[in-house]
Formats: structure tokens, C-alpha cells, sequence
């Protein structure tokens, strides 16, 4: 034997051995690849389509590899020669022409050694291909996307129908693909889609839902179309005893999302801005169609408005988000105090769906509310008598004031302490005020309503005397010693009546100065106790919007009162509804009874068509399928369904009207 | 049963308060001609609050643009779905105003376009007879704004129930004064309420 014949062999057997472990890693990979691309949602087609360019590529990566291009005679040799160092390049001298080696090449075992090589090499590729073939079987089906992947359970349909192909084509506005599937058991086509069964055979009776398709024959095929609406369906295909269901879940097109994010609430302004920033968001699943701003002003007030509308900067965009920023100018609008400015951002998306987002509020302020927006006037005050009394006393102290050069000191002393003593009088009239708000008795100068009773006994009154009083009053107005606790020690009374102590005590101060025969001293407490008046009488003018006070109907005087008795009814008595939910959860436990998985899931899918209306039932059930399906164990399922259809609303009829709890 | 309560409903934009005394005004016209239980006050409700969901009737009414807000829309379409019946009254004596406008928007976004009622319908016979449709307001007939005369209302209805009735009459201002001054009256104008509070209660 020479190593000619012996590297002719090993060429072949070298080439052979690429190939087929090239082949076969290409198998592998491509298999696991086609798992990996279905379990990312992809549909069959493009998983397959992937599949076969990375066998493609593994299988050109591995014959690189192993240079299949390059198996010349002395590449073979040399291979051989590295499989069993013993023959110190025996193959190769013998290629070179050397005759020497050949009995060395005889007596070894150079070729089972190089076969115990070759089939490694081999079981490697078996090893990669078990592996893509174990992962497809193990994977388990992935429903989503619009793609359930598990094929029929019942036996019926394969042997009976055949493989049907669902081709979905949604609405052109929608500028989404077309979809294939192979016997799906459930997808979501889009409203208004067009969806296409093929298959082998005779045509079967096809329905979708309780409407009849066409099923035309087309050669040794059949062909059936029709157009998905609104409503959950079940599509039945059937053929002598073989039936094939498939369950619809329309996916309806959402309304466009708008969300106004600039104004970011309502707004009250003391004059008309020159310029207004809007800025919101547009989405839609789809695609938008266009975007805009609307406004509407409204000016009046009372039982007379008048109104004015109009759109900002209508634009297409035909993207599926879209943010704008739009700087408005106000001055074409001359916008008066008391006009509202309502603003809000509208999309309109691919199918004419129109949503629009919050409405925010510019109001201008009226002049007459500047210091408190959000309050409409109340009757004036009852304390309009004072503030002249005390006014009066002012002008009189300023009248003297500037006589007080010209007349004698015991005339200014006398005409002093007289405006004295009025100041007095009036100085009790307001405590009066201050006692009649505090509910107690304005017959004299005592007060209970600070806030500070000091542990006194309950039901035991002690009237003030004016020196407490006016300490009260010091206490509230912070006009000596310690301010009081406006947050922790002092009672809503004596907040609200604080500008009156506030007049009080600087009364009091006016008083001491007029009686001494000092008028000119007198006079900032004068003027600090009109302040002080003024205030408490702006302070009650005003109450807060939307504290409307209620009526209360005296319902025993009405009823008898009543004179019109009117025509007597009778009230239709409204059926309760059948419990449904009841019904639905009879039908769980019935289907799951039987013990025939494929029976169950047929009975379950047609559950599940029916309660597409409820999303989250509809998943629970869809989980509860897969399980079934499976063969797995669904007790946390049903209770999962259970749960589900216990949360759900209950249907009453409105005589029975109760809060929902 | 619970006793009947009259819900002024509080909306975000516009002027909800505008006629504060609607509220007492039914309710003394239900006490003097029905003997339903009733709340002797009624309450005002926000519209978006799990609150209203205690009650089966509100009263929604105003001037200016109505515009509700997403939980708003999504609080009143909840409530519809369980049965609540709302009474919608467009306080302006305007025609196409911009109140009527907007409210029948966004009735129509939650409960589906409005239609009109015909004089047939139930709530003209429920309690009190209306042969020829819904009483005219004073405010119609002398002309404050519009001198026009609306001639029926709309509703939108769920499984054969009025859920929706909605109102351009100015029945806001019709029925807004103290029920005590309601001895000057001849005749009750506030009886055609007597027919919407039993209807909402009793279909």
C-alpha cells in the first residue's frame, strides 16, 4: 500500500465529514434560531426566513472551518501525519516521493486513529442538531402579537381539515402588512381587516360567528374571505365530522391620546397677557392625521354671555406622537377683565377619530376682585355706622388740632376730653359688636371668646372687666406683650373679629389721649382704629364660591301644605337581570368537568369569544386555554377566573338602587 | 330604599353653582306631590368623585363651556353604565349657545349622540300628564333673549332607559327661587321636575 491510494481515500472521506458536519450545525442553529424568532413575536415566515440565513451561515462558517476548498493531497497528508506523531511525517515523505516510509506507514494504526477522529467530529454535529431539535419541541408556544403557535389539539381537525392558512390584511389607512398563519387558534386582526382561509380539499361550510361564509373551491384548494368587525367572533370551519375553530379578538384602532401639558392648570390674571405658551402631546396607536389648538373666550357675566371661538395652527402630522409648543398671542382678542379664555389641544388620527385633551381656564380678574379672585361680593357689612361715627371723631380731633393755637388750654382740655367720652361711646359700641358675634350677653364689657378661659370652671361666667378686655384685644391685635398663637391658641372667633380688637384697642389709646388734652397724640390711634374698622368691614364683604348655602326643605310642612295631589302612577316593576356572571362560571366549571382537554379548550374558546367585551376576563381565560391545552395544572387559573368574574360589576335594576360598595 | 337626594353635580370649567336653589325648589315639588322619601337638602357631588356613585340622580347645569376633565368623562360614564340618570338644563336663553354646544359634545362622547324626545315618551306620563311635550319656561314665552320657544328635549337612552335627558328650556332659571315663594304661584311650575325625579326613579 502506498500513501498515494491512502490520501485519495482520506480526501474523500474528509470532504464527506466536512459537509455533513456543516449540514448539520447549519440544522441546529437554524432551529434554534426559528424558536428564538417566533418566541420574540415574530410571525412564521420571518422566523423561517431568519432560520435559513443563519443555517446558511453556520453552515459556510463551519466549512470554512474546515477548508473544504482546500483538501489538496499534501493538506490531507499532513492531517494525517498530525493524527499519530509516531510516524515523524511519514505520509508526507512518502507524497514527496520518499519510498522509505511505507513500511512505517504499513504497520501503523494511522487510520483507525484517524477514523476515532472523524466520528468525534461527527457526533459533535449530531450534538449541536439534537439540541436545535430539543429546544423546538420544548419551547413552549408563545400566544401574543396576533400568533398562537400551538397547533390543534383535536385530532379531528389535522386529519379531518387539513393545514388552514389565515392570511390578515388590515385597513389601508392603517399602512400595516399583511399576517399568515397556519391554523391559528386565536388572533387579533384589526377592525375592518380582511382575512383570508385557505386550504386544501373541498371547500368546507365556513361561518364566522353565526353569519355564513363562501367557501370557493380553486383548484385542489379552497378559498374563504370576509371582514372582521367590531364584535368578538368564533370562526368555524367544518368538513363531514372535522371541524377547525378559530377564535377572533377584534383589536379596535384607539382614540388618539391628547394631553395639554402647557397652561398646566387654570388661571386667574390680574390683566390680559400679551402672549400665551400652549404646549401638548399628540399620540395614536395608528398614526395621527392632524393636530390643532382651540379656544373659546367668553365674556359676560350674570344671565348675559357671549362667546367667541376658533382653532390655532391646524397642521397635519402623520407621525404616531407628535409634540407641539405654540406661542398665542391675546392682543387681537381684547380681552376685558371677567372674559374666560378656555384652551385645549384636539387631534383628529388616520380614521377620522377626533380626541381632544383637558380644558385649561385663563380668566381675567375684575377690578373689584383684585384682592381676592375667587369670591363674589356679600351685603355690606354691618358695621357702616362706626366707620362715619369714628370719621366724624377724626375730623372734630383735626379740626381742634388746628385751633389749638387760638384758644385757651382749659377750652382745648374740655373740647379734648369731650371727644373723649364720644370716642368712649363709640369704643363700647364696638365691643357691643365684638360680644353680639361671640354670642354673649352686649350688655357690657365682658368677653369669653378669646379662647383663653384659664381652666375656669364650665357654666361659670366671669364678665371682663374693660382692663381684661383690652388686654384681649392686645392679645389678638399683637399691639403689646406676646402675639397670640394665631395657629394653636386662637379660636375662629377672635380670627375673625381680630380687625374689630384691632379697632378696639386703639380706641382705648385715642380715648386716654383725649381725655389727658392731647388731641394731636391722639390722633394715629384715631386713624389706626379707622384702618382698622375699614378692614373688618372689607374682610365681611366677601364669601368663597362654591360654599353655596343649601336650603333646607321643611318636608312635613310641605306634604301638608300640598294642594295639586296630581294623578296617581304606578311604578313598572324593573326585572332583575339573570346572573350571568353565575352562567358564565357554570359554564367554566362544565367545560373543565368533562375530562377531554380538546373538548374543554373548543368549549372554553367560545367562552372567551363571548366575553371579549371584558379584557381582563378575556386574558384569565386565554391562560386557563393554555393551560388546558398544556396539560397543566390550572387550579391557580380558575382561581385567577374565579377572581375575575367576582370583581366584575353586578347589573342592577334601579329600584334597588345602593351605593356600590 | 335609600331617600331620594337631589345632586348638583360639580364640574371642573364653567359656572356648575349657577342656580343654587334649583335643588330645594325640587325637592319641595317631589315632598308636595309624591310620596317618595326624600332628603330635605340637596347635595352638590363632584363629578369625578366615587361619592356620586351613591346616587342614582344628578343635576347638571351652568352658562359657560362645559369641558370635562378625563376623570370627569370616565366618573360619568361609570355611573351611567350602573344605572344613574342625569338631568342636564342649559342655564342661557340662547340658541345654539356655546353651553349647549359644548355639553352636548362631551354628553355624546360618554353617552352617544342625543335624540330628540318625542311627546309620547314615557316621561310625559310617568307622574304628571304632558300631552304636547315639556312645559315651556316664562323665559320663553316673554322673550328674555331668544324669544323662542324650545319645543322638546333630548335624551340619550341605555337598554331602552332614558339615561340622559337634556334640557335648552332654562329650566335653571324657571325653578330658581325659594320654595317658600312658591304659594305666589297659581300653578306649580315645578311639577314637570316631579315627572323627571319619578321617571329616573322608577324605570
Amino acid at each position: 500500500m502506498t500513501s498515494t491510494p491512502l490520501v485519495q481515500r482520506w480526501q474523500r472521506r474528509l470532504l464527506a465529514l466536512s459537509v455533513s458536519v456543516a449540514v448539520l450545525y447549519a440544522i441546529g442553529a437554524g432551529a434554534i434560531t426559528a424558536c428564538l424568532g417566533l418566541w420574540l413575536g415574530g410571525t412564521v415566515t420571518q422566523a423561517w426566513v431568519l432560520a435559513g440565513l443563519v443555517a446558511v451561515g453556520v453552515a459556510a462558517w463551519r466549512a470554512r472551518r474546515a477548508g473544504l476548498g482546500r483538501l489538496h493531497a499534501s493538506r490531507v497528508a499532513l492531517w494525517l501525519d498530525e493524527q499519530l506523531p509516531a510516524l515523524e511525517y511519514a505520509v508526507q515523505g512518502t507524497l514527496a516521493g520518499s519510498t522509505g516510509s511505507a513500511d512505517r506507514i504499513r504497520a501503523s494504526h494511522v487510520e483507525q486513529v484517524a477514523l476515532r477522529r472523524a466520528f468525534r467530529a461527527l457526533l459533535h454535529g449530531v450534538g449541536v442538531t439534537l439540541a436545535g431539535a430539543a429546544v423546538l419541541v420544548l419551547m413552549p408556544a408563545r400566544s401574543g402579537s396576533g400568533i398562537d403557535l400551538s397547533r390543534p389539539t383535536d385530532a379531528r381537525r389535522t386529519s379531518g381539515i387539513g393545514v388552514v392558512s389565515v392570511r390578515v390584511s388590515p385597513p389601508t389607512y392603517t399602512g400595516m402588512p399583511s399576517q399568515s398563519f397556519e391554523s391559528p387558534e386565536l388572533i387579533h386582526p384589526m377592525v375592518a381587516s380582511r382575512v383570508e382561509l385557505t386550504g386544501r380539499g373541498a371547500a368546507p361550510d365556513v361561518r364566522v360567528g353565526a353569519r355564513t361564509v363562501d367557501a370557493t373551491a380553486r383548484g385542489g384548494d379552497w378559498v374563504a374571505t370576509f371582514t372582521v368587525d367590531t364584535v368578538a367572533a368564533l370562526v368555524t370551519v367544518a368538513r363531514d365530522s372535522a371541524t377547525y375553530l378559530l377564535a377572533l379578538d377584534p383589536v379596535r384602532d384607539a382614540l388618539p391620546q391628547v394631553e395639554l401639558e402647557l397652561p398646566a392648570r387654570d388661571t386667574v390674571m390680574r390683566a390680559a397677557p400679551r402672549a400665551v405658551g400652549l404646549r401638548a402631546v399628540f399620540r395614536d396607536d395608528i398614526g395621527l392625521d392632524s393636530t390643532r389648538f382651540e379656544y373659546i373666550v367668553t365674556s359676560g357675566d350674570g344671565e348675559r354671555f357671549t362667546f367667541k371661538r376658533g382653532e390655532l395652527q391646524p397642521r397635519r402630522d402623520a407621525t404616531t406622537r407628535v409634540s407641539r409648543e405654540v406661542t398665542w398671542e391675546l392682543d387681537p382678542l381684547a380681552l376685558q377683565p371677567g372674559d374666560v379664555v378656555h384652551m385645549r389641544a384636539i387631534a383628529s388620527d388616520r380614521r377620522g377619530q377626533v380626541a381632544a385633551s383637558d380644558t385649561r381656564a385663563l380668566r381675567i380678574a375684575r377690578a373689584s376682585e383684585a384682592d381676592s379672585l375667587a369670591v363674589d361680593a356679600a351685603p355690606p357689612a354691618e358695621v357702616d355706622g362706626s366707620v362715619i361715627s369714628q370719621r366724624m371723631l377724626i375730623n372734630l380731633t383735626e379740626a381742634l388740632v388746628r385751633r389749638s393755637r387760638s384758644i385757651a388750654a382749659a377750652n382745648l382740655r374740655a373740647e379734648s376730653a369731650r371727644i373723649g367720652r364720644d370716642q368712649a361711646r363709640l369704643r363700647r359700641q364696638v365691643s357691643d359688636l365684638i360680644f353680639a358675634r361671640l354670642g354673649d350677653d352686649p350688655g357690657g364689657e365682658h368677653f369669653h371668646g378669646d379662647g383663653h378661659e384659664h381652666g375656669e370652671q364650665a357654666g361659670v361666667r366671669r364678665a371682663l372687666t374693660p382692663d381684661e378686655l383690652l388686654q384681649a384685644a392686645d392679645r389678638a391685635t399683637g399691639a403689646r406683650g406676646a402675639m397670640i398663637d394665631a395657629t394653636h391658641e386662637e379660636t375662629p372667633v377672635v380670627a375673625v373679629s381680630r380687625p374689630l380688637l384691632e379697632a378696639y384697642n386703639a380706641m382705648w389709646d385715642a380715648g386716654r389721649e383725649l381725655e389727658s388734652g392731647a388731641p394731636r397724640a391722639a390722633l394715629p390711634s384715631m386713624y389706626a382704629a379707622l384702618a382698622a374698622i375699614q378692614k373688618a368691614r372689607a374682610a365681611e364683604r366677601l364669601y368663597l364660591r362654591g360654599a353655596t348655602r343649601a336650603v333646607v326643605v321643611d318636608l312635613a310642612r310641605v306634604r301638608l301644605a300640598g294642594k295639586e295631589r296630581g294623578s296617581d302612577f304606578v311604578a313598572a316593576a324593573v326585572p332583575r337581570l339573570t346572573p350571568v356572571r353565575q352562567a358564565v362560571w357554570q359554564r367554566i366549571v362544565g367545560a373543565l368537568a368533562r375530562g377531554d382537554a380538546a373538548r374543554a379548550t373548543d368549549s372554553l374558546l367560545v367562552l372567551r369569544v363571548e366575553m371579549a367585551g371584558e379584557p381582563a376576563l378575556a386574558a384569565a381565560i386565554d391562560t386557563l386555554v393554555a393551560g388546558v391545552r398544556g396539560g397543566r395544572d390550572v387550579t391557580e387559573t380558575v382561581q385567577a377566573v374565579r377572581a375575575r368574574l367576582g370583581a366584575a360589576s353586578a347589573h342592577r335594576a334601579v329600584t334597588s338602587w345602593r351605593p356600590v360598595p | 330604599m335609600s331617600p331620594f337626594t337631589f345632586v348638583t353635580l360639580q364640574y371642573e370649567s364653567g359656572d356648575w353653582d349657577s342656580a343654587p336653589l334649583v335643588a330645594a325648589n325640587v325637592i319641595d315639588a317631589v315632598v308636595r306631590h309624591t310620596s317618595l322619601e326624600v332628603t330635605p337638602a340637596g347635595r352638590q357631588v363632584a363629578l369625578g368623585s366615587s361619592e356620586l356613585l351613591g346616587y342614582p340622580f344628578a343635576f347638571l347645569t351652568g352658562h359657560l363651556p362645559v369641558r370635562f376633565t378625563a376623570q370627569e368623562r370616565a366618573g360619568l360614564r361609570t355611573w351611567l353604565d350602573r344605572g344613574g340618570f342625569l338631568f342636564v338644563d342649559d342655564h342661557n336663553h340662547d340658541v345654539d349657545g356655546i353651553f349647549h354646544k359644548t355639553v352636548v359634545e362631551e354628553l355624546a362622547a360618554v353617552a352617544g349622540p342625543l335624540s330628540r324626545l318625542p311627546t309620547n315618551h314615557p316621561l310625559y306620563r310617568v307622574h304628571f300628564q304632558w300631552p304636547d311635550g315639556p312645559p315651556n319656561t316664562s323665559h320663553e314665552l316673554n322673550g328674555w333673549g331668544d324669544n323662542l320657544v324650545h319645543e322638546y328635549l333630548q335624551g340619550a337612552s341605555r337598554a331602552g332607559r332614558l339615561s340622559v335627558l337634556y334640557s335648552n328650556k332654562d329650566y335653571s332659571s324657571e325653578w330658581n327661587f325659594h320654595p317658600d315663594n312658591k304659594r305666589f304661584y297659581a300653578i306649580d311650575n315645578t311639577r314637570f321636575a316631579v315627572n323627571v325625579v319619578v321617571y329616573a326613579l322608577t324605570r
